[in-house]
């Protein structure tokens, strides 16, 4: 009886911990373990069991080593979240890859509905400046330049995916990417 | 009894660690909502859809390209994807099983952007690489470890491209069993 008992017992912290664990660990983006290159995150890392299970739950396929690698972010350089009231300026160094592209959505993946159709910008299409490096803002109001209106969105996610074969598993470092900064808030943005 | 207490608990978190790697590696192929059954859901097999980049098909797909699909089934034989890609920058992805990738190709791949790609079993691969052989015929070929699966093209929709026409020469890709 009492061996029943303690095999009751470990059931249940097996189960409930090793599932609860599992639980958190793939929907807590806090506990997201994936490669960060400054305020980018990997999506979809091939060799993560992790990544592999989010994309799955997600229903979504990443990029292949082939293909490139898509970098996402979620907050600033300064780890602050981003947020769709405030202006952004994603600013430094281009990726050197024959194709880029910015997309700027919500959460859910949704992109903002403006009358210009703007939802980002790519290699072809961005401004670049003298030194061959890029400032595009996002933000709720029009500003000068690369701008992206996301007055329309609800949350800010930038992803920026680089189209190179090989990129994925030779990472270009940080400082070679453009990071995220904070320019400045709406009234009522929280900051 | 404080003894047996803390070999019980101890017991428990061993357990608890086998549950956790074991059912973060089942969640791929658990999903109900996974890549490959999103596609079979909504398009046709054994032909090429075009599929809209929001996410009502797949999740995470870029909105600077165009995007097509053929889900496909090896049980009964390798199928083949073949014809004239845009001719700007394009990426291939094959997915299968537990939605995992089988294998990728882009743009500088493939000679005069014409498409040939052989995706089955390993073993029917196998044969299919050296009938082509004796052939003469070259084909990117990519195995999987399961049945079902599906091709995903993507075409960059350039500001100086008609999205029109590249969705008109992804639909116009052949997908079917390989001959």
């Amino acid at each position: 009886m009492f061996l029943v008992v303690r095999l009751l017992v470990v059931a249940v912290i097996g189960a409930g911990l090793g599932l609860g664990s599992v639980w958190l660990a793939l929907g807590d983006p806090r506990l997201d373990l994936t490669p960060h290159l400054g305020p980018w995150r990997v999506a979809g890392a091939a060799s993560d069991p992790y990544a592999a299970a989010r994309a799955a739950r997600a229903g979504g396929l990443p990029l292949g080593p082939a293909e490139g690698v898509a970098l996402v972010a979620t907050s600033d350089a300064d780890g602050r979240p981003l947020d769709p009231r405030c202006h952004y300026r994603v600013t430094g160094p281009a990726p050197s890859a024959p194709l880029w592209t910015l997309a700027v959505t919500d959460r859910q993946g949704r992109p903002p509905t403006n009358p210009a159709g703007r939802i980002g910008f790519t290699s072809r299409d961005v401004i670049y400046d003298h030194a061959g490096g890029i400032e595009v803002v996002v933000g709720p109001t029009a500003r000068p330049g690369n701008f992206v209106p996301a007055a329309d969105l609800a949350g800010l996610v930038f992803t920026l995916r680089i189209y190179e074969p090989g990129v994925a598993a030779d990472l270009p470092p940080a400082e070679r990417l453009p990071t995220v900064r904070l320019s400045g808030c709406t009234m009522g943005g929280g900051r | 009894m404080i003894g047996t207490l803390v070999r019980t608990v101890l017991s428990g978190l061993v357990v608890a660690g086998i549950v956790h790697v074991v059912a973060v590696l089942l969640v791929p192929g658990a999903a109900p909502g996974d890549a490959v059954a999103r596609v079979a859901g909504t398009a046709p097999p054994d032909r090429v859809t075009v599929i809209p980049a929001d996410t009502s098909v797949l999740a995470g797909l870029d909105p600077f390209f165009v995007h097509a699909v053929c889900p496909f089934d090896v049980s009964r034989g390798p199928v083949e994807i073949a014809g004239q890609m845009p001719p700007d920058v394009w990426t291939i992805a094959v997915a299968a099983g537990t939605g995992g990738i089988a294998g990728s190709l882009e743009h500088g791949s493939v000679a005069d952007g014409r498409l040939d790609l052989v995706v089955g079993r390993p073993g029917d691969v196998e044969r299919m690489r050296l009938q082509r052989v004796e052939s003469g015929r070259t084909a990117t070929m990519v195995e999987v470890d399961s049945d079902r699966g599906f091709v995903l093209l993507r075409a960059f929709d350039g500001p100086r491209a008609d999205e029109a026409d590249i969705r008109a020469l992804l639909s116009a890709l052949t997908c079917g069993p390989a001959a």
